[in-house]
């Protein structure tokens, strides 16, 4: 299986530019490898036949996190215990944090990489849903042109993003967060540590005297890919933080996830206890 | 004298510090048409406290404490006797809740530690052993036996503790969160892995 790679570690992106335009390769760009190497090992149809695997270890500035005025310039290949460190530090992002430091173990932790976990494109990836709320963006660098999009654009189906061939992500963007947000993320796995994510929350809510003046909820594992629910939220902005307020949000997104991925095994455990997490997440932000 | 001129001593009058012996336990008897009889020479009795706390939202359970009391004879190495409880207290709680081997068509489904849950260190709090001492006639120094009894009574104790704080009394094991919460076991029927 590993029989027929060339691994080929590039030290800037012209010569990175130079294997991913040949199309008549397959590539494989790989950040901490926690999903490729077990995916090749697998045997998994998405990484099989590839002829070179490129290593971006040399590049040192997609290694790091700068901060700009308004945002912060986060590499894709920052490993999530660099990006966790980095802003436990600042203290901010916290619905980042969280999610991240419950990924895995250290172990994964020390290699896996916040531009893998996002390409991956797993629909329990516990980054995502703290990213969408904040609003991240992506850059995808090409040799013609480097485009930033949203991350719920970029995020297409489980395993399927808009990542085209010659291109690969370069940078997360990620606005500076307004003091005056409140947030949560929780997480569900069957157990604590090293579980993968049954189902993943993150909410953040602008509130002034009593009113929703900005509401944004993000969810994991639940919907085929991690999924920010806009229209709703911006139906509930300017309502006020009752009961009956949140109950209504509560049923209106568990009928989005209902109407895009019908009836599931999981459900009759899921549904339930995602509405009920959502809804405590979300009273515990107007407590 | 220290040890080290014993030893050279012994060494030059060509003696040796080993020694074999033999030990036979007492004869044990047993009917298997009556089902009667003393099977074993000598018994050991233990019981477990599971401390735990329930999330009635999700149907984790958390085990916050574990006290672990054993009647093991004379403990010898108390480390490896205390150490001996840790290890089988956590793998009883594994046993309890989320070790769970599927199959499909005889196949078994979970291949690995990614699928087949065990216990991580995160999962359980504190673990409290009480070993209650007492020379046993027919064991080595009194020792009885201090291995497989550790991880007999974890699984039933949190049952015991879920049944205390749900009212719902589970008879099979793991309890895994999906039971916990809706009282029954969901199986998705694919090999996949995944989290849908």
């Amino acid at each position: 299986m590993f029989n027929n790679l060339k691994y080929v570690s590039c030290d800037s992106f012209e010569s990175v530019f130079e294997l991913i335009n040949d199309s008549t390769k397959k590539n494989c760009i790989i950040a901490g490898g926690t999903d490729v190497i077990t995916g090749i090992r697998n045997e998994s149809n998405r990484f099989k036949n590839i002829d070179y695997i490129i290593d971006f270890k040399k590049i040192i500035k997609v290694h790091q996190i700068v901060e700009n005025e308004k945002d912060y310039l986060v590499g894709a290949f920052v490993t999530f215990t660099e990006l966790t460190d980095y802003f436990e530090n600042k203290k901010e992002f916290r619905l980042l944090t969280d999610a991240i430091n419950r990924i895995g173990n250290l172990q994964v932790r020390n290699r896996a990489t916040i531009g893998g976990n996002i390409v991956n494109c797993a629909p329990c990836a516990d980054s995502v849903p703290p990213l969408l709320v904040y609003g991240a963006t992506v850059i995808l660098a090409s040799s013609s042109e480097e485009r930033e999009i949203e991350l719920s654009d970029f995020l297409v189906s489980p395993y399927k993003t808009t990542l085209k061939e010659n291109e690969f992500l370069a940078y997360i963007r990620i606005p500076k967060e307004e003091k005056e947000y409140k947030g949560n993320f929780v997480k569900l796995g069957k157990r604590r540590g090293v579980t993968i994510s049954r189902i993943s929350i993150a909410v953040l809510a602008k509130i002034e005297e009593n009113k929703f003046i900005d509401i944004r909820i993000a969810s994991g594992a639940i919907t085929p890919i991690a999924k920010r629910f806009y229209s709703i939220e911006e139906k509930f902005k300017g309502k006020e933080t009752n009961t009956e307020i949140i109950k209504q949000i509560v049923s209106e997104i568990a009928k989005e996830v209902l109407g895009q991925t019908g009836i599931r095994w999981s459900y009759p455990y899921k549904l339930p206890v995602f509405q009920q997490l959502l809804y405590s997440e979300i009273k515990k932000l107007t407590l | 004298m220290l040890f080290k001129d014993l030893c050279r001593l012994a060494y030059s009058k060509g003696l040796s510090l080993a020694t074999v012996g033999w030990y036979k336990g007492p004869n044990v008897s047993w009917d298997e048409h009556s089902g009667q009889g003393e099977a074993y020479f000598t018994y050991v009795y233990s019981c477990h406290v599971a401390d735990l706390t329930l999330n009635t939202i999700t149907g984790e359970v958390f085990i916050d404490k574990i006290t672990a009391i054993h009647n093991s004879g004379t403990v010898i190495n108390r480390l490896g006797a205390e150490g001996q409880i840790y290890g089988g207290s956590t793998q009883g709680a594994g046993y309890g809740l989320w070790e769970h081997l599927t199959t499909i068509d005889g196949y078994i489904k979970d291949l690995n530690y990614d699928n087949y849950l065990i216990p991580t260190s995160l999962e359980i709090g504190e673990i409290e052993p009480i070993l209650i001492e007492g020379k046993d006639p027919y064991g080595a120094w009194g020792a009885k036996s201090l291995g497989e009894p550790t991880l007999e009574l974890t699984a039933a104790a949190i049952a015991n503790g879920v049944k205390n704080a749900s009212g719902n009394r589970y008879f099979n094991l793991p309890l895994n969160i999906e039971e916990v919460k809706i009282k029954e076991k969901l199986n998705s029927n694919s090999l996949n892995r995944g989290s849908m």
